[in-house]
C-alpha cells in the first residue's frame, strides 16, 4: 500500500481516552489508543470522514510517555478489567509495518498483565507483530461480505484474508475477536451474511474467540450529505431515521431483525460466543437477544466475565478487590 | 452631463453584468418619470462597453430612450469587473447574481483566495461546494434561475437541485412551481428526491403529479423511500384517529419510533376535568389502545 503523508508528532495532549460511545446508547467502556490518527484505507461509510478535517495521517512517536499513560490508567481502574485498542480513529493494522508502533505497546500489554489490548483492523498484515503478540493481545479483524467489501471497503485485505489472520493469531496463542460492524443492509445481505458465518465457523475456533461485536451501519448527518453526493446506494439502501444521538440509524424494527438473524446465527454455531451489541438502546438489546442490558455498567461487566472465562487466574487482577465489590 | 447614445455603445457584451434580472418595475417607473439620473459606467473601446448600469439601460430601452448619461472609467478589465460587483453591493444581491459575481470573477482569473474574499463580503461561506454550486446557478437554464430568485434558495440549496440531471430539474422545477414551496420543505422534497434517486436510479416524477401541496409530495415521497416508517405513521395515525381523543388529552409518540415510551399529557382546568381524563384513558387502557401503541414504538414481537 502507498503510503500518505505522515506526520510524526510528540507529546500532544492526552492519547488514552474513553471510547467516545453515544448519547442514550449503551457503550461496553472500551479505552483507546490515539496511536494513528487518520486511516489511509478510506472505506466508504468511515465516521472519520466526518470528523477529522485533516486529511493526512499523524502518528504518536513518543511511545515511552505513551505508555506512561496506558499504565497510569491501568493503575487507576479499581472496577474493571480495561480494554484498550489502537483502531479507533485509524485501523490498527494499516499501517503498522511501516511505522511499527503497536510492537512496544502490545509488548507493555504482555508485562503488565493486567489489561488487554486490541489490535482491530481490515488489513490482515500480522507477521511482522508476532513477537510481540502475547496472551494479552486480542486480534480483532471487522468482517463483511466480500460483496461489500469490493464496494466500499476497496482499500482493505479481502475478507478471506482477515479470517486467515485471524486463524494464524489463534495458531500462535492470541485469542481472537470479530467485529460485524458496520454490518450494512442491501438487496440480499441476510445470505451473504449466513454464508460470512459459515466462512467464519470452518475457519476459526470459535471456542477461542473471545467477543464478537454487531453493530449497524450508523453515521452522521455530513456523511448523510457526503453519502447522496457519491450516490452509495448500498450504504442508502436500508431505512434511516435519526437516532437519539442524532445520528442516522436503520429503522429500530430493522435493527432488531437483523441482531436477531446474526446472533441467532452466531450462537448456533458456538453457543458459547460472547456477542454483544455497540451502541445500541437496551430496549433493542432486550427484543434483540432477549438479554437484559439496561446501562453500559451491566455490558462493562459482562466483559469482565467473559475474560475472566477466558484468562481465569492467569490473569493478574487482584480478586480481592474484585469480590469486595461483588462483581 | 454628456450623454451616448444606445446605439453608440456594446449592450450586447454582458462581461461586467452581475445583474437578475435586469427588468426592474420599480427603476422602469422611477425611469419613466424622472428619465435616468445615474450616469452608466463605461469602458472607453471603439464602441464602449458598459461596467455598471445594465438596469437603468434596460430599463431605457423599454421606455424607447434613446441616450443616457454616462461616464468612462479608465481602469483595466479585471478592475472593472470589481467596480461592476462593488456598484451592486449597495443593495441586496439575489443567488443569481451572488453566483454571477463568483463566476465572473473566476472567468476573469482572479485567483481562489481573492474570489473567496468577495464570498465572504456576499454573506457566503467560502467552501469549494458553494463557489461549485455558485457557477452552476450562473451557467443555469433561465427556468432554474428563475427559480432560484423567485424562491430565494441558498447556494446549499442550489447546490442539491444541481445534483440533479437537467431533465430532472426541469421536473422539480415544474413541481415547486406549482405548489407552494417554502425553503424548508423545498429542502425537505429535494432530500426525499436525492434519497430516492440514489435508492432506486430514478425518480417517476409521474407519481408525484397531482399533489395538491408541499406536505402532499413529501408525504409520497416518503412512502417511496421510507415504507416502514410510513407504515408505522399510518398505523399510528389511525389508532388514535379511532381512539378519538379529546383535544385536551394528547398521546405522542417519538416520530422515529425509536423510544419506546410514549408521553401522554393532560389539560385540566379542575378536579372533575382531570378526573374525567383519567377515566377516558382507562377506557381507552381496557380497549387496547396503549397495547397496540406500544407494538409499533417496540417496533417487533417480543423475542420468545
Amino acid at each position: 500500500m502507498s503510503l500518505p503523508t505522515v506526520r510524526r508528532i510528540e507529546s500532544e495532549g492526552s492519547v488514552v481516552r474513553d471510547c467516545p460511545g453515544t448519547r442514550k446508547h449503551i457503550c461496553c467502556g472500551y479505552k483507546t489508543i490515539d496511536l494513528i490518527e487518520g486511516c489511509p484505507l478510506s472505506c466508504s461509510y468511515c465516521i472519520l470522514r466526518g470528523y477529522l478535517n485533516n486529511p493526512g495521517i499523524s502518528v504518536r512517536t513518543d511511545t515511552g510517555a505513551v505508555i506512561e499513560e496506558i499504565d497510569r490508567a491501568i493503575a487507576s481502574e479499581e472496577t474493571h478489567v480495561l480494554r484498550f485498542g489502537t483502531g479507533e480513529l485509524s485501523d490498527s493494522l494499516a499501517l503498522d509495518e511501516s511505522l511499527r508502533v503497536n510492537g512496544p505497546v502490545a509488548r507493555f500489554f504482555g508485562e503488565r498483565r493486567k489489561a488487554l489490548l486490541e489490535l482491530k483492523s481490515k488489513w490482515a498484515a500480522l507477521d511482522h507483530l508476532r513477537p510481540s503478540l502475547n496472551p494479552y493481545v486480542v486480534v480483532s479483524f471487522s468482517v463483511a461480505p466480500q460483496r461489500m467489501i469490493d464496494a466500499e471497503e476497496k482499500r482493505t485485505s479481502p475478507v478471506s484474508g482477515r479470517l486467515r489472520a485471524l486463524k494464524k493469531a489463534q495458531d500462535w496463542g492470541c485469542f481472537v475477536g470479530l467485529h460485524f460492524d458496520p454490518v450494512i443492509i442491501y438487496e440480499g445481505f441476510e445470505k451473504d451474511y449466513a454464508d460470512l458465518i459459515d466462512e467464519i465457523a470452518g475457519t476459526l475456533d470459535l471456542k477461542r474467540v473471545i467477543w464478537v461485536s454487531v453493530g449497524c451501519l450508523r453515521f452522521t448527518p455530513p456523511l448523510m450529505k457526503l453519502f447522496l453526493r457519491e450516490s452509495r446506494a448500498n450504504l442508502l439502501h436500508g431505512e434511516f431515521i435519526m437516532g437519539e444521538d442524532g445520528k442516522f440509524r436503520y429503522l429500530k424494527t430493522e435493527r432488531v431483525r437483523v441482531y436477531r438473524m446474526l446472533y441467532d446465527r452466531l450462537l448456533e454455531k458456538e453457543p458459547g460466543l460472547f456477542v454483544y451489541l455497540c451502541m445500541e438502546r437496551a430496549d433493542v438489546w432486550d427484543e434483540a437477544t432477549g438479554r437484559e442490558i439496561e446501562t453500559s455498567e451491566d455490558l462493562t461487566t459482562c466483559f469482565d466475565r467473559r475474560i475472566g472465562q477466558f484468562y481465569g487466574g492467569s490473569f493478574a487482577w487482584d480478586s480481592t478487590k474484585r469480590a469486595s465489590q461483588g462483581t | 452631463m454628456e450623454t451616448v447614445g444606445i446605439d453608440k455603445i456594446h449592450v450586447n457584451d454582458r462581461s461586467f453584468c452581475v445583474s437578475y434580472p435586469l427588468e426592474d418595475e420599480l427603476l422602469l417607473a422611477s425611469v419613466a418619470k424622472f428619465g435616468v439620473l445615474v450616469p452608466i459606467g463605461l469602458l472607453r473601446r471603439d464602441y464602449p462597453v458598459i461596467v455598471t448600469g445594465f438596469k437603468r439601460l434596460e430599463a431605457a430601452r423599454r421606455l424607447g430612450i434613446g441616450a443616457l448619461p454616462y461616464v468612462f472609467l479608465d481602469i483595466g478589465e479585471r478592475q472593472a469587473l470589481l467596480t461592476a460587483i462593488h456598484d451592486n453591493m449597495s443593495r441586496p444581491l439575489n443567488t443569481v447574481e451572488k453566483a454571477f459575481c463568483i463566476n465572473k470573477m473566476l472567468a476573469a482569473g482572479f485567483a481562489v483566495e481573492d474570489v473567496h474574499e468577495v464570498m465572504t463580503t456576499l454573506g457566503l461561506p467560502p467552501r469549494e461546494n458553494i463557489l461549485k454550486a455558485a457557477v452552476s446557478a450562473a451557467w443555469a437554464e433561465d427556468e432554474a434561475k428563475s427559480f432560484i430568485v423567485k424562491h430565494q434558495l441558498p447556494l446549499s440549496l442550489v447546490e442539491q437541485l444541481f445534483w440533479f440531471e437537467p431533465g430532472e430539474r426541469h421536473e422539480i422545477i415544474r413541481l415547486a412551481g406549482a405548489v407552494q414551496v417554502s425553503i424548508s420543505s423545498f429542502r425537505e422534497m429535494l432530500q426525499l428526491m436525492m434519497l430516492l434517486k440514489v435508492k432506486r436510479g430514478a425518480i417517476d416524477f409521474r407519481q408525484l403529479d397531482g399533489a395538491k401541496d408541499a406536505d402532499a409530495i413529501r408525504r409520497s415521497l416518503k412512502k417511496q423511500t421510507h415504507p416502514l416508517l410510513s407504515d408505522l405513521e399510518e398505523k399510528l395515525a389511525g389508532l388514535l384517529s379511532a381512539a378519538a381523543l379529546p383535544p385536551h388529552i394528547k398521546v405522542r409518540v417519538d416520530p422515529a419510533f425509536e423510544k419506546e415510551s410514549i408521553d401522554i399529557s393532560l389539560r385540566a382546568g379542575n378536579s372533575r376535568e382531570i378526573e374525567e381524563a383519567l377515566k377516558k384513558l382507562e377506557r381507552l387502557t381496557g380497549q387496547g389502545l396503549f397495547r397496540s401503541i406500544f407494538e409499533l414504538t417496540h417496533g417487533t414481537p417480543h423475542r420468545v
